[in-house]
């Protein structure tokens, strides 16, 4: 069978094949990279094709084409700060699980404009050293004004007929963002925009329109609380205390606002129909009570930030909810352990042993947090409530 | 005999609404009988462990084991955690849910064929209703020898305990293969259960069968619409299924002499797999949707008379050999095995299933133990296209399409085609695409044994084995161990490590056909 080579010679060449420096390389078995300055999108392909071939050569008397696996496209929007790194190594294990073609671009405009890129084809061998399953990742600066047309390269690198999910690392895009339009679903972390945080991804729903899914990775992280707290108010006996409860507290760990407290006083107000009435604040930075009005009457919320070295700012320490006063007191919470890797569920009802149990509750990694998300085919309805409910609680 | 109803909910769980479907059990206690053996040691509690450790286990829940041994509790969960500690498949020990884990499970020490026992049982679910809020719900888990079930199943009903501990809660009872050893201890089996217990209760484990096997055919052949229209006997020319074990015995030998290969895997599990591979389109995938077509196949297989059963059975026997680089003794070297024995170790056979959509087309299946590598897959080989407009020359070697679901040890499928060699002739050869799919590439899956047991406290019984199915397991089943016995069909000897003895060749060359290589 022979190599075919299309478009125009590429500048630059091979790089090496063996295992690649880029993070992806760390879990693959082979790859393969090409690397070039001022490109264009067909010597891209070419050279994609060119090392998926160099990797997996045609064998003496048997047919077997190299297959190509791929779920989805991924565009992953760089920023210049520390959480790359982070991205980075979730990037690394989703390849595994999820194999794509992503592209990960840098902008840098005030450079010469041009387009600069570096493939790479990474092939997992199977055991039994049978089937390949190959990904492909490129790493694109685009320089000058191009980075302000990035569709134009990106819409040609992208699989036909597939998914496109975009990652925008640090701050949020602005609204009218064409790589918004191009994408199905926007992964972003509203955390790192504070308090702020809810009020802006709502516009940015908004902007994008029904039919696209956004990903809050801030709200992604909170659903194994929503789980155990939702097991809270498994057995039947606790039901009733639902429609009752009068009081709430949501304490995290001290430091920076962060959107995380917000979405989950979010969720449980818009899950359990309260309505925000007043707010006071409290000395503390973030420090907040608020009153809310649900079918049974008044519903005290307090958001209580604590000193937690051992925790990052902003997560998550505890949640109790609570019913009545005295003897008639229901009280439910879940508080994670210093150590954060587990927490203990506590029921406290009238006429009833407290029941308490220790589950798992540590905070995920963000490929477990990809990964999960990418089974969503539909927008969340519970987290637009949410966010409806959390930016009003931040304005307020 | 008592009917079961589940409890209903009638006030919503409100912080469930929108959230992902998830699976939650109702409260529950668990009561093993047998609790000082290995299965409860290297399977159930680890098993519930783990699902502790995925928050699959509802808030509130209990264990109880059941056990002669004296033992306190105390000691009794020492020994467990240790027993985790070794079986889990996550490790290391996660103290502090472990903990918590632990302290739901107690120790009663007691006969299983002593009446006391069980009122000694029911005053404990009674106080753990109280204290932990199970609710009643109750599942009785047999990890004992089969002999015992008739003892435990009849006391159970006795003493009101084969009904949930208060209005709406459920009881449930689980117990192993085998089933019996053939139609009659199997039917014999039925009748005592449902002196106590009736169907809707009875949950039979085949743990072979793990969800992802079945799941991964219905999904294959159900969720696209290319397979359908050919999967049938005017374009399927056979099907091959493989169920192939590289261990020998190890150590259940004097289990094994009373089963064999042919009692061991294929009367339940292989004729499970035909059934699906068979099966018609299910009308949805409630528990009796599948369950009824499946049923249904089972009762289609043509039985053998008994000169079928020289001609299209065979049965083997390994002797040493190597496997995976080791060397390895031969089956009648191993502990507890007669020097003697004629109990096989590999069986094939070749069936047929009589109904519209597969007249003509056999199944050949086969299993044994000692085979090069441990591989379930079922091959489904086409029929030839019916004209090729090529010069015989470009197409020699040509082969038909072939479709492999390759069950374990990686799920995924291979599909075998001809396309043109790039170049001036029309020369077509024979290409293989193998896929490898799904998100579990690298990832671990749960072990067979969570996945059931959080089934059975959900009272689905997709998985499980019903008496209908059974009954027609073994009425198919039976004319061959007949056969064997009364001919003889002796086992031929086959090297360990290679496919099985030369008459499993010469069953289906006989036919003009070979089985498929990996």
């Amino acid at each position: 069978m022979s190599l075919e080579h299309e478009g125009k010679p590429e500048e630059g060449g091979p790089v090496d094949a063996g295992a690649g420096s880029a993070p992806l390389g760390a879990l693959a078995d082979f790859s393969s990279s090409w690397s070039g300055q001022g490109v264009d999108v067909n010597s891209i392909k070419a050279a994609l094709r060119r090392l998926l071939q160099e990797l997996n050569p045609p064998q003496e008397g048997q047919s077997h084409p190299p297959v190509k696996a791929s779920l989805l496209s991924r565009i992953v929007v760089l920023d210049r700060g520390a959480e790359n790194a982070r991205a980075m190594e979730a990037m690394g294990e989703l390849a595994r699980l999820h194999p794509s073609r992503t592209m990960m671009i840098s902008v840098d405009r005030d450079a010469l404009p041009g387009l600069d890129a570096d493939a790479t084809v990474y092939c997992q061998l199977q055991t039994g050293m049978q089937p390949r399953v190959c990904f492909e990742e490129i790493r694109l600066t685009a320089r000058g004004d191009l980075a302000g047309q990035l569709s134009s390269v990106v819409v040609p690198l992208l699989i036909p007929d597939m998914p496109v999910v975009l990652w925008w690392i640090g701050e949020s895009p602005a609204e009218d963002d064409e790589l918004l339009r191009i994408c199905n679903r926007l992964t972003i972390d509203s955390d790192p925009l504070g308090a702020q945080g809810p009020d802006r991804v709502q516009r940015l729903v908004a902007a994008m329109g029904p039919g696209k899914i956004v990903t809050d990775l801030a709200w992604a992280e909170l659903s194994p609380w929503q789980d155990v707290l939702a097991q809270l108010f498994d057995p039947l006996e606790t039901r009733p205390y639902q429609r009752t409860l009068d009081r709430v507290e949501i304490q995290y760990a001290a430091g920076t606002t962060s959107s995380r407290p917000l979405l989950m006083a979010g969720w449980l107000a818009s899950t359990f129909g309260w309505a925000l009435e007043t707010r006071e604040t409290g000395e503390q930075l973030g420090e907040g009570r608020h009153y809310l009005r649900g079918a049974a009457g008044q519903v005290e919320l307090h958001l209580t930030p604590r000193v937690a070295p051992s925790r990052s700012a902003g997560e998550l320490l505890s949640v109790s909810l609570s019913s009545g006063s005295g003897e008639g007191k229901a009280f439910l919470s879940v508080t994670r352990y210093e150590d954060g890797v587990c927490a203990t569920m506590r029921t406290r009802l009238p006429d009833h042993p407290e029941q308490s149990r220790v589950v798992p509750l540590a905070r995920p990694s963000w490929a477990s947090l990809l990964s999960g998300e990418l089974d969503r085919r539909k927008a969340d309805p519970a987290y637009l409530a949410s966010l409806a409910l959390a930016s009003k609680l931040a304005q307020a | 005999m008592q009917q079961e109803t589940e409890a209903t909910a009638t006030i919503p769980n409100l912080l469930r609404t929108g959230m992902a479907q998830r699976r939650v059990a109702p409260p529950c206690a668990i009561v093993i009988f047998g609790a000082s053996g290995d299965l409860t040691a290297r399977k159930l509690i680890p098993a519930l462990y783990n699902l502790a450790l995925d928050n699959l286990l509802p808030m509130d829940f209990a264990v109880v084991g059941v056990a002669r041994h004296p033992e306190s509790t105390e000691e009794f969960r020492q020994h467990l955690r240790s027993a985790v500690e070794r079986f889990s498949r996550t490790t290391p020990l996660n103290a502090p849910v472990w903990e918590s884990f632990a302290e739901s499970i107690s120790l009663l020490n007691g006969d299983p064929n002593n009446p006391a026992t069980y009122e000694m049982l029911r005053n404990r679910l009674a106080e753990i209703d109280g204290q932990r809020g199970t609710g009643g719900n109750r599942l009785y888990y047999l990890a004992t020898p089969p002999s015992l079930f008739p003892a435990i199943v009849g006391r159970l009903g006795e003493s009101g305990l084969n009904s949930g501990g208060r209005p709406g809660a459920f009881a449930r009872i689980v117990v192993e293969k085998p089933f019996g050893r053939d139609l009659a201890s199997a039917s014999d089996l039925n009748r005592q259960i449902y002196e106590s217990f009736d169907e809707k209760q009875l949950f039979r484990i085949d743990h072979y069968l793990g969800k992802e096997t079945v799941q991964n055919i219905l999904a294959f052949r159900f969720a696209n619409r290319l397979w359908e229209p050919v999967w049938n006997s005017q374009h399927v020319d056979h099907v091959q299924i493989t169920v192939a074990e590289s261990i020998g015995v190890e150590g259940r030998g004097s289990y094994y002499e009373e089963s064999g290969a042919f009692r061991d895997v294929i009367e339940n599990h292989m004729l499970q797999l035909l059934a699906l591979v068979a099966m018609e389109p299910p009308a949805g995938f409630q528990s009796e949707g599948v369950r009824d077509e499946t049923a249904k196949v089972l009762r289609c297989m043509r039985p053998l008379a008994p000169r079928d059963v020289a001609e299209a059975t065979v049965r083997g026997r390994y002797e040493e050999g190597w496997v995976d680089g080791r060397q390895v003794p031969p089956y009648r070297a191993e502990p507890n095995v007669s020097p003697e024995s004629t109990t096989e170790t590999f069986a094939a056979l070749r069936l047929f299933v009589d109904n519209w959509r597969w007249a003509g087309t056999p199944f050949y299946l086969r299993h044994g133990k000692r085979m090069p590598e441990r591989l379930t897959e079922i091959a489904v080989q086409f029929k030839p296209a019916p004209y090729l407009p090529f010069s015989a020359d470009n197409t020699a070697g040509l082969e038909p399409n072939l479709l492999v679901l390759r069950i374990q040890p990686e799920e995924g499928i291979t599909l075998r085609f001809g396309a043109k060699v790039p170049g001036m002739a029309m020369q077509i050869r024979t290409a293989n695409m193998d896929f490898l799919y799904g998100n579990s590439f690298l990832l671990p899956s749960p072990d067979a044994y969570e996945r059931l047991l959080l089934d059975c406290m959900l009272g689905d019984h997709t998985l499980f084995t019903r008496a209908d199915s059974v009954e027609a397991a073994w009425q198919f089943a039976m004319p061959i161990l007949e056969g064997w016995r009364s001919i003889p069909v002796l086992p031929e000897p086959y090297r360990a490590g290679s496919w099985g003895p030369t008459a499993a060749d010469a069953l289906l060359a006989q036919d003009g056909r070979h089985w498929h290589r990996r």
